[in-house]
């Protein structure tokens, strides 16, 4: 209870904080839509204990979800975002069906095929993605509630779109890794031969794990689209894979909002540093190696001993 | 009494090692058996594929009259053959309660449940079998944290969560001190007294063998080389010849 206190009051003045501090409130739009995406990454890494090179799939497969919606099907920001869940979520499923037989390196290798995958059909099908540069054509609509329309045009009314968006959405992680389910996850983590001789069957909740962290990482996605109103072949790339690992490892995965500071940490850092250099990815990385070895726990186990949540 | 568990020329080799070849056994409903034999006897083996973790090459297990021999670890589990390993396999960053709490969860069918349920009678399952076990000190503590005699104790805490009928236990006494042996030994016993429990067990510790088997199979070089009661097998020559002599001797 008292973290979630703490996140409100952090997260409730956040846009306005960060343009006092002579930012932009883009920017905390940036830091929830990127901790949501690690925190959906962290249930399979953090909890099942199986790393992902191909999360990108999924916040592509969420943006460019979105923004075909929008496009094609209706002017409407909710069902955009509905769809870019879905879509993940879906493609989770089914790629979860063929992966989670699959361990360690060999795990770790095919998710880098499948979202690679995803990359070259982005930037071939140039009909329906527009390829190189990117699907565009769409922006953000206002929002219809029952009584009031809502403007998002502006980056603060959007991130006050988003904030309840990754409120309900991480809440509703929070109840999942308490639930029976998610100490199953940790069972997976801490022992797959052990799981397997209480029963659990490791596919199985590997399965569930890599679909719902998919299916979150989607609407990530989809809120990405919508706050720059463009979607680009690089949201598959595996790299992007790799900054949601890095966002995850340097917050801390096992701790339940890690990877919302993980994020944090990424977003700000290359805001600051961009501005200085065009080599900010070098400072980041040099972070990620000292966390890597001295650091392991990240930034939340360095407040935290305990392991697990 | 009739066997709750029967292995039929059970073989199974890697690559040209026969580590099990043509064993048979039966382990009588309600008894305590042991299997012992040299490192490298095949012991380990055969508890693997008597519990399914592989795959026999030939022969046939029979688990309460019904064929095993090809179902999967988790039917095995449910029809109430539980197992532990040589090296304890538990949750090692959880802590005890936790890693019973997971056993008891797929036990009661409970393990997909995706939301907060903190159910009283778990919890006190689970207290009762920390009890049982001696380990209420330790409940709150990381597993990874305890030491390996208490860990040891965990892992059979697991094995019970599944309420079997049969419990593998491969060297459930090995790297513990002399306190940690004789308060394994009263609480498998009172296992096997209260509720029934068949016990097969892999030991290399002789006093442990002779102090709770009430039947023992020797191993050696995958095949069997003796079986009887543990009277029987201290006087068997074959057995003293290939293992006993030496071990005797020391333990």
């Amino acid at each position: 209870m008292r973290t979630w206190i703490l996140l409100l009051a952090v997260l409730l003045p956040l846009p306005w904080v960060l343009k006092a501090l002579g930012s932009y409130a883009a920017i905390a739009s940036y830091i929830l839509i990127w901790g949501l995406a690690a925190m959906g990454l962290n249930l399979l890494m953090g909890y099942a204990g199986q790393v992902s090179f191909g999360h990108a799939a999924f916040l592509g497969l969420g943006a460019y979800g979105a923004g075909l919606t929008l496009k094609h099907i209706l002017p409407s920001t909710l069902l955009a975002v509905t769809c870019g869940f879905l879509l993940a979520g879906i493609a989770a499923a089914l790629l979860g069906l063929l992966i989670t037989r699959l361990r360690g390196i060999y795990f770790a290798t095919f998710t880098i095929a499948f979202s690679q995958f995803f990359y070259f059909i982005a930037f071939q099908w140039s009909d329906l993605t527009g390829g190189d540069d990117g699907l565009r054509g769409f922006a953000r609509q206002p929002l219809h509630l029952p009584g009031f329309t809502l403007d998002l045009s502006s980056s603060e009314a959007y991130y006050y779109f988003v904030l309840p968006i990754f409120l309900v959405s991480s809440f509703l992680l929070w109840q999942l890794v308490q639930s029976p389910l998610g100490r199953s996850f940790l069972a997976l983590r801490e022992n797959m031969l052990r799981a397997r001789f209480l029963s659990l069957k490791p596919e199985r909740y590997l399965w569930i794990a890599f679909t719902i962290s998919g299916a979150v990482v989607g609407i990530a996605g989809a809120l990405l689209a919508l706050q720059i109103n463009f979607a680009q072949p690089s949201f598959f790339h595996w790299t992007t894979s790799g900054t949601l690992v890095m966002m995850a490892f340097l917050g801390g995965r096992w701790h339940f909002f890690g990877p919302l500071i993980g994020a944090a940490l990424y977003v700000l850092l290359e805001e600051l540093l961009s501005s200085y250099t065009q080599e900010w990815m070098l400072f980041i990385g040099i972070l990620f190696i000292l966390a890597v070895l001295f650091f392991p726990g990240g930034v939340a186990g360095l407040a935290t001993k305990r392991r697990s949540t | 009494m009739r066997p709750i568990l029967r292995a039929e020329g059970l073989s199974k080799a890697f690559g040209r090692l026969l580590a099990v070849s043509g064993v048979n056994l039966e382990v009588a409903a309600g008894s305590i058996h042991a299997i012992i034999g040299p490192n490298g006897a095949g012991k380990s083996t055969l508890f693997d594929l008597l519990s399914g973790a592989k795959r026999p090459d030939k022969g046939r297990v029979y688990f309460l009259d019904k064929e095993i021999t090809h179902i999967a670890v988790e039917e095995r589990i449910r029809l109430g053959l539980s197992r532990t390993f040589q090296v304890p396999q538990v949750f090692t960053n959880l802590t005890a309660r936790e890693n019973l709490i997971i056993a008891l969860e797929a036990a009661h069918s409970l393990s997909s449940y995706p939301w907060p349920r903190k159910t009283r009678f778990l919890e006190e399952e689970a207290s009762a079998l920390l009890e049982r076990l001696g380990l209420e000190e330790q409940a709150s503590r990381l597993v990874g944290e305890l030491a390996h005699g208490d860990q040891r104790l965990v892992e059979i805490g697991l094995a019970l969560c599944l309420r079997p009928k049969l419990l593998l236990l491969d060297e459930p006494t090995a790297g513990m001190s002399d306190a940690e042996t004789w308060r394994t030994v009263q609480t498998l016993k009172s296992l096997h007294r209260e509720e029934g429990l068949t016990l097969l067990f892999i030991e290399h510790d002789m006093a442990v063998v002779f102090g709770i088997a009430d039947r023992v199979t020797v191993l050696h070089l995958g095949e069997v080389l003796a079986e009887g009661t543990p009277d029987e097998i201290a006087k068997d020559e074959k057995v003293q010849a290939a293992y006993l002599g030496e071990e005797v001797m020391a333990g």
